[in-house]
């Protein structure tokens, strides 16, 4: 094995979902493998940079609250997203010891948290396709459950080395974001524009979308006045990520991360790939707007 | 007919990384035949920052890196204007035997829809012959294409929220195979045993081997019991 592992945290509880993400899988697309990979690739990027970390290295996605997890040796580690009530600041590097617990109480603001540890986690058998990203679905990977190990690279190389004097690195303050206010997202239009009249696209850009509980990683619900389509399906052909879909219901699915890579349903834009996250941590009941991308 | 002039390819863009080309308005062998040589092009000599594509019954979609960014549209042109003339990709199929238990929980439904005896579905659907037009949806997905017209049965009006891997399933024109566990709308006539997707082997040095079936496998159902 190239590299050796150390165990570095148990997972005492999963709480409301708790996997391992990365900046996904690339390359297995005619296959039917969805990218996966980090809901928020803002908040994961982050945690893995604060760290020195490589930045496609793995972090814990932490889903909504109840994550509870004991430290097994003494390491940096860097939490970034979602607002949870926890011991642990966000946005900045934090030094824990063996022994330590850190929860994940209660959910304040945001979906997906990020936990990252210095060197990043590593597994010997943990890569599907070149990714650590978990697609439980089509078993790549796995929710963690209670009792779980997971272990980090063990290589002086991994430590993160603070200069003299510097207790820790921080996130600028200007790049925490503050997830109940998304801006408005940009959108490219989609293969189905054309089936779409001026005034539907109006009414998309024009209106408040209420982001709804029907919503996880493979796809975001949003609510609002019906979109109509000139067809209600297509031949089937590719979904990439961030796909505005409208199904004959008329109420818009954007396709995310772990959605089908090939579908059905006309679509009329394509959320810009900077811009996915602040859907993806738009819990539900938060108002989002759309505004076209020049 | 010569078929090389008998395709316009049309693109577009599909975001700031992604190109979706359109070869015609309806599936068939002379746009599969022609997606499978483009297919072919693609992995021999990848267009420089591509990093993903995907198959669909009559476009194909290119996904590139984000620093390729600004030049997509003089590459498109280019790559269009290239697969018009692409000839056909000649190579031999596989032959795929699925064995097959017609046990499906919505045999009836594609019987009362068609107007047959369950007995006939079944029937009709294993004498047919079936090319995998393209994988996709979930993990090993195969889209096949040769289902009798008269078997065609639209979709469920609300989707399972749980198909279990190995359903063989009908929706709309088309047949295939559940390779996971997903919630799906097709109507399930019945289940295989025979694994589609491996994920063990996703992680050495081969991982398509991961996947029974590819674009272009000729594929037969026997009945088994």
């Amino acid at each position: 094995m190239l590299h050796s592992l150390q165990p570095v945290l148990r997972v005492l509880s999963p709480g409301l979902g708790l996997t391992l993400q990365d900046t996904g899988r690339h390359g297995f697309g005619r296959f039917g493998v969805p990218r996966s990979g980090a809901m928020d690739p803002h908040a994961f990027s982050w945690a893995n940079r604060l760290l020195n970390n490589a930045p496609n290295a793995g972090a814990l996605e932490i889903l909504l609250q109840g994550a509870a997890l004991e430290f097994l040796t003494d390491t940096w580690i860097a939490v970034c997203g979602a607002d949870l009530e926890c011991s642990v600041s966000r946005w900045r590097t934090v030094r824990v010891t063996s022994g330590t617990h850190v929860e994940f109480t209660r959910n304040k603001s945001g979906i997906w948290a990020y936990l990252a540890v210095e060197g990043g986690f590593g597994s010997e058998a943990a890569e599907y396709f070149g990714s650590q990203s978990t697609y439980a679905d089509a078993g790549l990977g796995k929710k963690f459950e209670p009792g779980d190990l997971l272990q980090r690279l063990d290589k002086t190389e991994h430590r993160l080395v603070l200069p003299p004097g510097v207790a820790s690195r921080l996130v600028p303050w200007d790049e925490h974001r503050d997830y109940r206010f998304p801006p408005p997202l940009r959108v490219w239009p989609g293969p189905q524009w054309d089936f779409f009249t001026e005034q539907d696209r109006s009414r998309f850009f024009g209106n408040d979308w209420t982001t709804t509980s029907r919503s996880d990683r493979t796809g975001f619900r949003l609510a609002g006045p019906s979109i109509k389509s000139r067809e209600s399906q297509i031949i089937s052909e590719a979904v990439l990520p961030g796909s505005v879909q409208i199904p004959g219901n008329g109420q818009p699915i954007v396709t995310m991360n772990d959605g089908p890579t090939v579908g059905g349903y006309p679509k009329l834009g394509l959320v810009d790939p900077a811009d996915l996250g602040w859907l993806a941590q738009a819990r539900p009941g938060t108002k989002v707007r759309f505004t076209p991308s020049n | 007919m010569n078929t090389a002039l008998s395709l316009l390819i049309t693109w577009r863009r599909y975001g700031p990384h992604g190109l979706i080309f359109r070869l015609a308005d309806h599936p068939g062998d002379s746009v599969f035949e022609r997606l499978q040589s483009i297919s072919h092009s693609l992995e021999v000599s990848p267009p420089v920052g591509l990093v993903d594509y995907f198959r669909g019954f009559t476009t194909i979609t290119l996904e590139f890196e984000a620093a390729h960014a600004g030049s997509l549209e003089a590459l498109a042109d280019n790559l269009a204007r290239a697969w018009n003339v692409t000839p056909p990709y000649e190579g031999t199929p596989r032959r795929v035997e699925i064995p097959v238990v017609y046990d499906g929980p919505d045999l009836q439904r594609v019987a009362d829809h068609t107007g047959m005896s369950t007995e006939e579905v079944c029937f009709r659907h294993q004498s047919a012959h079936y090319r995998v037009h393209m994988l996709g949806f979930c993990p090993g997905f195969p889209y096949l294409h040769g289902l009798d017209p008269r078997l065609h049965t639209p979709r469920l009006d609300t989707p399972r929220p749980g198909v279990a891997a190995g359903a063989v399933a009908i929706g709309g024109e088309h047949t295939g195979i559940y390779p996971v566990n997903r919630p799906g709308g097709w109507n399930i006539i019945g289940h295989t045993n025979e694994k589609l997707f491996h994920p063990d082997r996703a992680g050495g040095s081969d991982p398509e081997r991961a996947f029974l079936l590819r674009p272009g496998d000729l594929i037969r159902f026997v009945p088994t019991s």
